[in-house]
């Protein structure tokens, strides 16, 4: 089992003067302890709550992950998952493309719908259409990225992107591409069918079983082990309608964890990496509040990643 | 005189697979050597064989602007980064100024906001980006700058623009840089581009076309470069009179292109042009150099030319 980090903030003691010097030393840490991956969430305003107020500092998520990125040898990076209404489609494959050739071969395409940005998007001024319609634009996007991914420069001719002549030099360093990963919080039928049909990787979450997390966070964690079981579930049924074999889709997960003696042990972070082995993920990213203070990366990497690695 | 560096290309030899080592390389021997600012165009497509050796054809490697310069700001410490110039229709503008705020806050204050109306019309269809009139891409520009002010003001009343709406205009972290990072409008369009700047930018970039044999369309001689470029600075005196800016107050930059052979130009002739450009009015002047991947050349530039020409300035 894989293990991998998301950066979901950047206010701590000294910021915004040190969040590059800090964000480089997560980075370095990270790496150092065995991290596989490294991710960054795509929001404009942070997202309340215990994540910190709508005001606090937070960073674009591609000019972040890529500074991350040139910090690193050897750790994956990437978005988690990109807001796939917030960036023209070419644009987009271009910034992980570049990402992907300037890590030496090193990104994910996280990506989504666009669900919780409603009043960063009507914010900062970018239309966001009905859920129906992200969907559809959601999958262009997917088809947009295979087609240039393939090398295909003939038109590509969909409902609301034309591309007369889609060149992407260079191609990326990862073969056959960057993983593509679709990430979800619901887990609906039209997000698990897209995966199936265009993903390498899918992203559920656990939530949370932290105090200072909003109610919402604390029932997902509250169901994780029968929600993440019917979706998975539901991700076989549709890679058997599509002929995709439901193996080679990586399954990774994400929620939200904190090391103290009045939140979760060592033992309570290893257990639940087992129960989620046995669920069927292979690739659990954990986002820590506290992550800035370095020592929960450093005890996470002797801890932890040692006693998961062989878990299957 | 500031002496700045551009890269126009990226493909040499063991490109793309050392595309990441190679420009890591470029950008901490420029750091090194005194250059003063660092560079890469915002296009998607390489700019075709029509630019020579200075390009390339539109086939030809090119990594997305911003993605570049956050990556190579991690890896320098004094230099300033931007891109020469963002495609104003490429992002939403609200997506932009977080952007450029992250990149100057990640590098300690280090960005310049390079910005232009877009032009390559074959680049932006090729992709489905949106390329509309003339007209309107510059309307879009200003309304793009003036939510780039608006923003870097701390100002998160509603911006209701023609093209662009904005309920909350909100940008946390600001920008390191105070009072916020320069913003260079780039192009000499006598009646529009150099009329922004003097309402919106701190700073102009020209071109001046150059005597290498194999620039293609960037081929020029000096004599009618540095006329051209006199007319534009006197035009946009003219802009900055007219609107109450102080001409003084606009940082001249220019971009040019040299190479440093036995074949092409010698130490002389890039520190004259440097002169030359100096004695204009310029205090910023930005060399793209094609074979910059041979490092040599920055070496050379670090140790023969930015030591002469940084006190160099108009003479009144």
């Amino acid at each position: 089992m894989k293990i991998g980090l998301q950066v979901y903030h950047f206010h701590w003691p000294g910021s915004p003067r040190n969040i590059g010097a800090k964000l480089v030393e997560i980075a370095k840490a990270a790496e150092n302890a065995g991290f596989s991956s490294l991710w960054v969430m795509d929001h404009l305003f942070q997202i309340g709550g215990a994540f910190g107020p709508i005001d606090a500092p937070l960073l674009e998520a591609y000019s972040a992950i890529t500074y991350m990125a040139s910090a690193t040898k050897r750790v994956k990076v990437g978005v988690l998952v990109t807001n796939n209404i917030c960036r023209h489609p070419s644009v987009l494959l271009k910034m992980v493309n570049s990402l992907d050739v300037l890590s030496g071969g090193r990104a994910y395409l996280g990506i989504g719908l666009g669900g919780e940005v409603e009043h960063e998007m009507r914010g900062m001024g970018i239309p966001r259409p009905p859920l129906g319609e992200r969907v559809e634009r959601l999958e262009e996007t997917l088809k947009i990225f295979k087609h240039i991914w393939r090398g295909d420069t003939s038109p590509f001719l969909g409902k609301y992107f034309q591309l007369e002549h889609p060149i992407n030099s260079p191609q990326p360093l990862s073969k056959p591409h960057p993983s593509i990963l679709v990430g979800m919080w619901k887990g609906g039928r039209k997000m698990l069918r897209l995966t199936a049909k265009y993903a390498d990787a899918c992203n559920l979450q656990f939530g949370s079983p932290l105090r200072e997390f909003a109610d919402w966070m604390r029932e997902k964690y509250e169901e994780r082990r029968e929600f993440l079981t019917s979706r998975l579930e539901r991700l076989k049924q549709n890679c058997e309608r599509f002929g995709r074999s439901y193996d080679e889709i990586e399954k990774t997960v994400l929620g939200t964890i904190r090391i103290a003696p009045d939140a979760m042990s060592v033992d309570d972070i290893i257990d639940l990496c087992r129960e989620l082995a046995e669920i069927g993920f292979h690739h659990v990213i954990f986002n820590m509040p506290n992550v800035h203070e370095i020592k929960p990366i450093e005890i996470i990497g002797q801890e932890v990643i040692p006693q998961v690695a062989d878990v299957t | 005189m500031r002496v700045g560096l551009h890269i126009g290309k990226f493909h040499w030899p063991g490109s793309p697979d050392n595309i990441g080592e190679k420009l890591a390389e470029i950008a901490k021997t420029a750091d090194d050597m005194g250059f003063y600012s660092l560079w890469v165009m915002d296009h998607l497509f390489q700019l075709g064989s029509e630019y020579g050796i200075i390009h390339g054809p539109v086939e030809a490697s090119i990594l997305e602007g911003y993605s570049t310069i956050s990556y190579l700001a991690a890896l320098t410490q004094r230099i300033k980064v931007g891109l020469l110039v963002t495609c104003s229709s490429y992002r939403d503008p609200g997506l932009l100024v977080k952007i450029v705020s992250t990149i100057d806050v990640l590098s300690g204050g280090r960005v310049y906001l390079g910005i232009g109306a877009g032009w390559f019309e074959r680049e932006a269809k090729g992709l489905g980006i949106a390329f509309p009139s003339l007209r309107e891409r510059f309307e879009r520009l200003e309304e793009t700058l003036q939510i780039i002010k608006q923003m870097w003001a701390g100002n998160v009343k509603p911006f209701e623009g023609k093209h662009y709406q904005l309920a909350e205009p909100l940008n946390n972290p600001q920008p390191l840089s105070k009072p916020h990072p320069p913003i260079l409008i780039g192009g000499g369009g006598e009646k529009k581009t150099l009329r922004l700047v003097a309402k919106y930018a701190d700073a102009c970039n020209l071109v001046m076309r150059t005597t290498l044999k194999d620039a293609g369309h960037l081929f020029e001689s000096r004599e009618k470069s540095l006329d051209i470029l006199r007319r534009k600075l006197a035009i946009l005196e003219q802009h900055c009179n007219d609107v109450g800016r102080p001409y003084g107050d606009v940082e001249k930059t220019v971009v040019t292109y040299i190479k440093l052979a036995p074949d092409a130009m010698d130490t002389t002739e890039v520190i004259k042009i440097c002169r030359q450009l100096a004695d204009l009015g310029f205090q910023h002047v930005i060399f793209n150099i094609p074979n910059v991947h041979e490092i040599k050349p920055l070496e050379i530039m670090g140790n023969e030319v930015i030591p002469t020409v940084v006190e160099f300035k108009k003479e009144d």
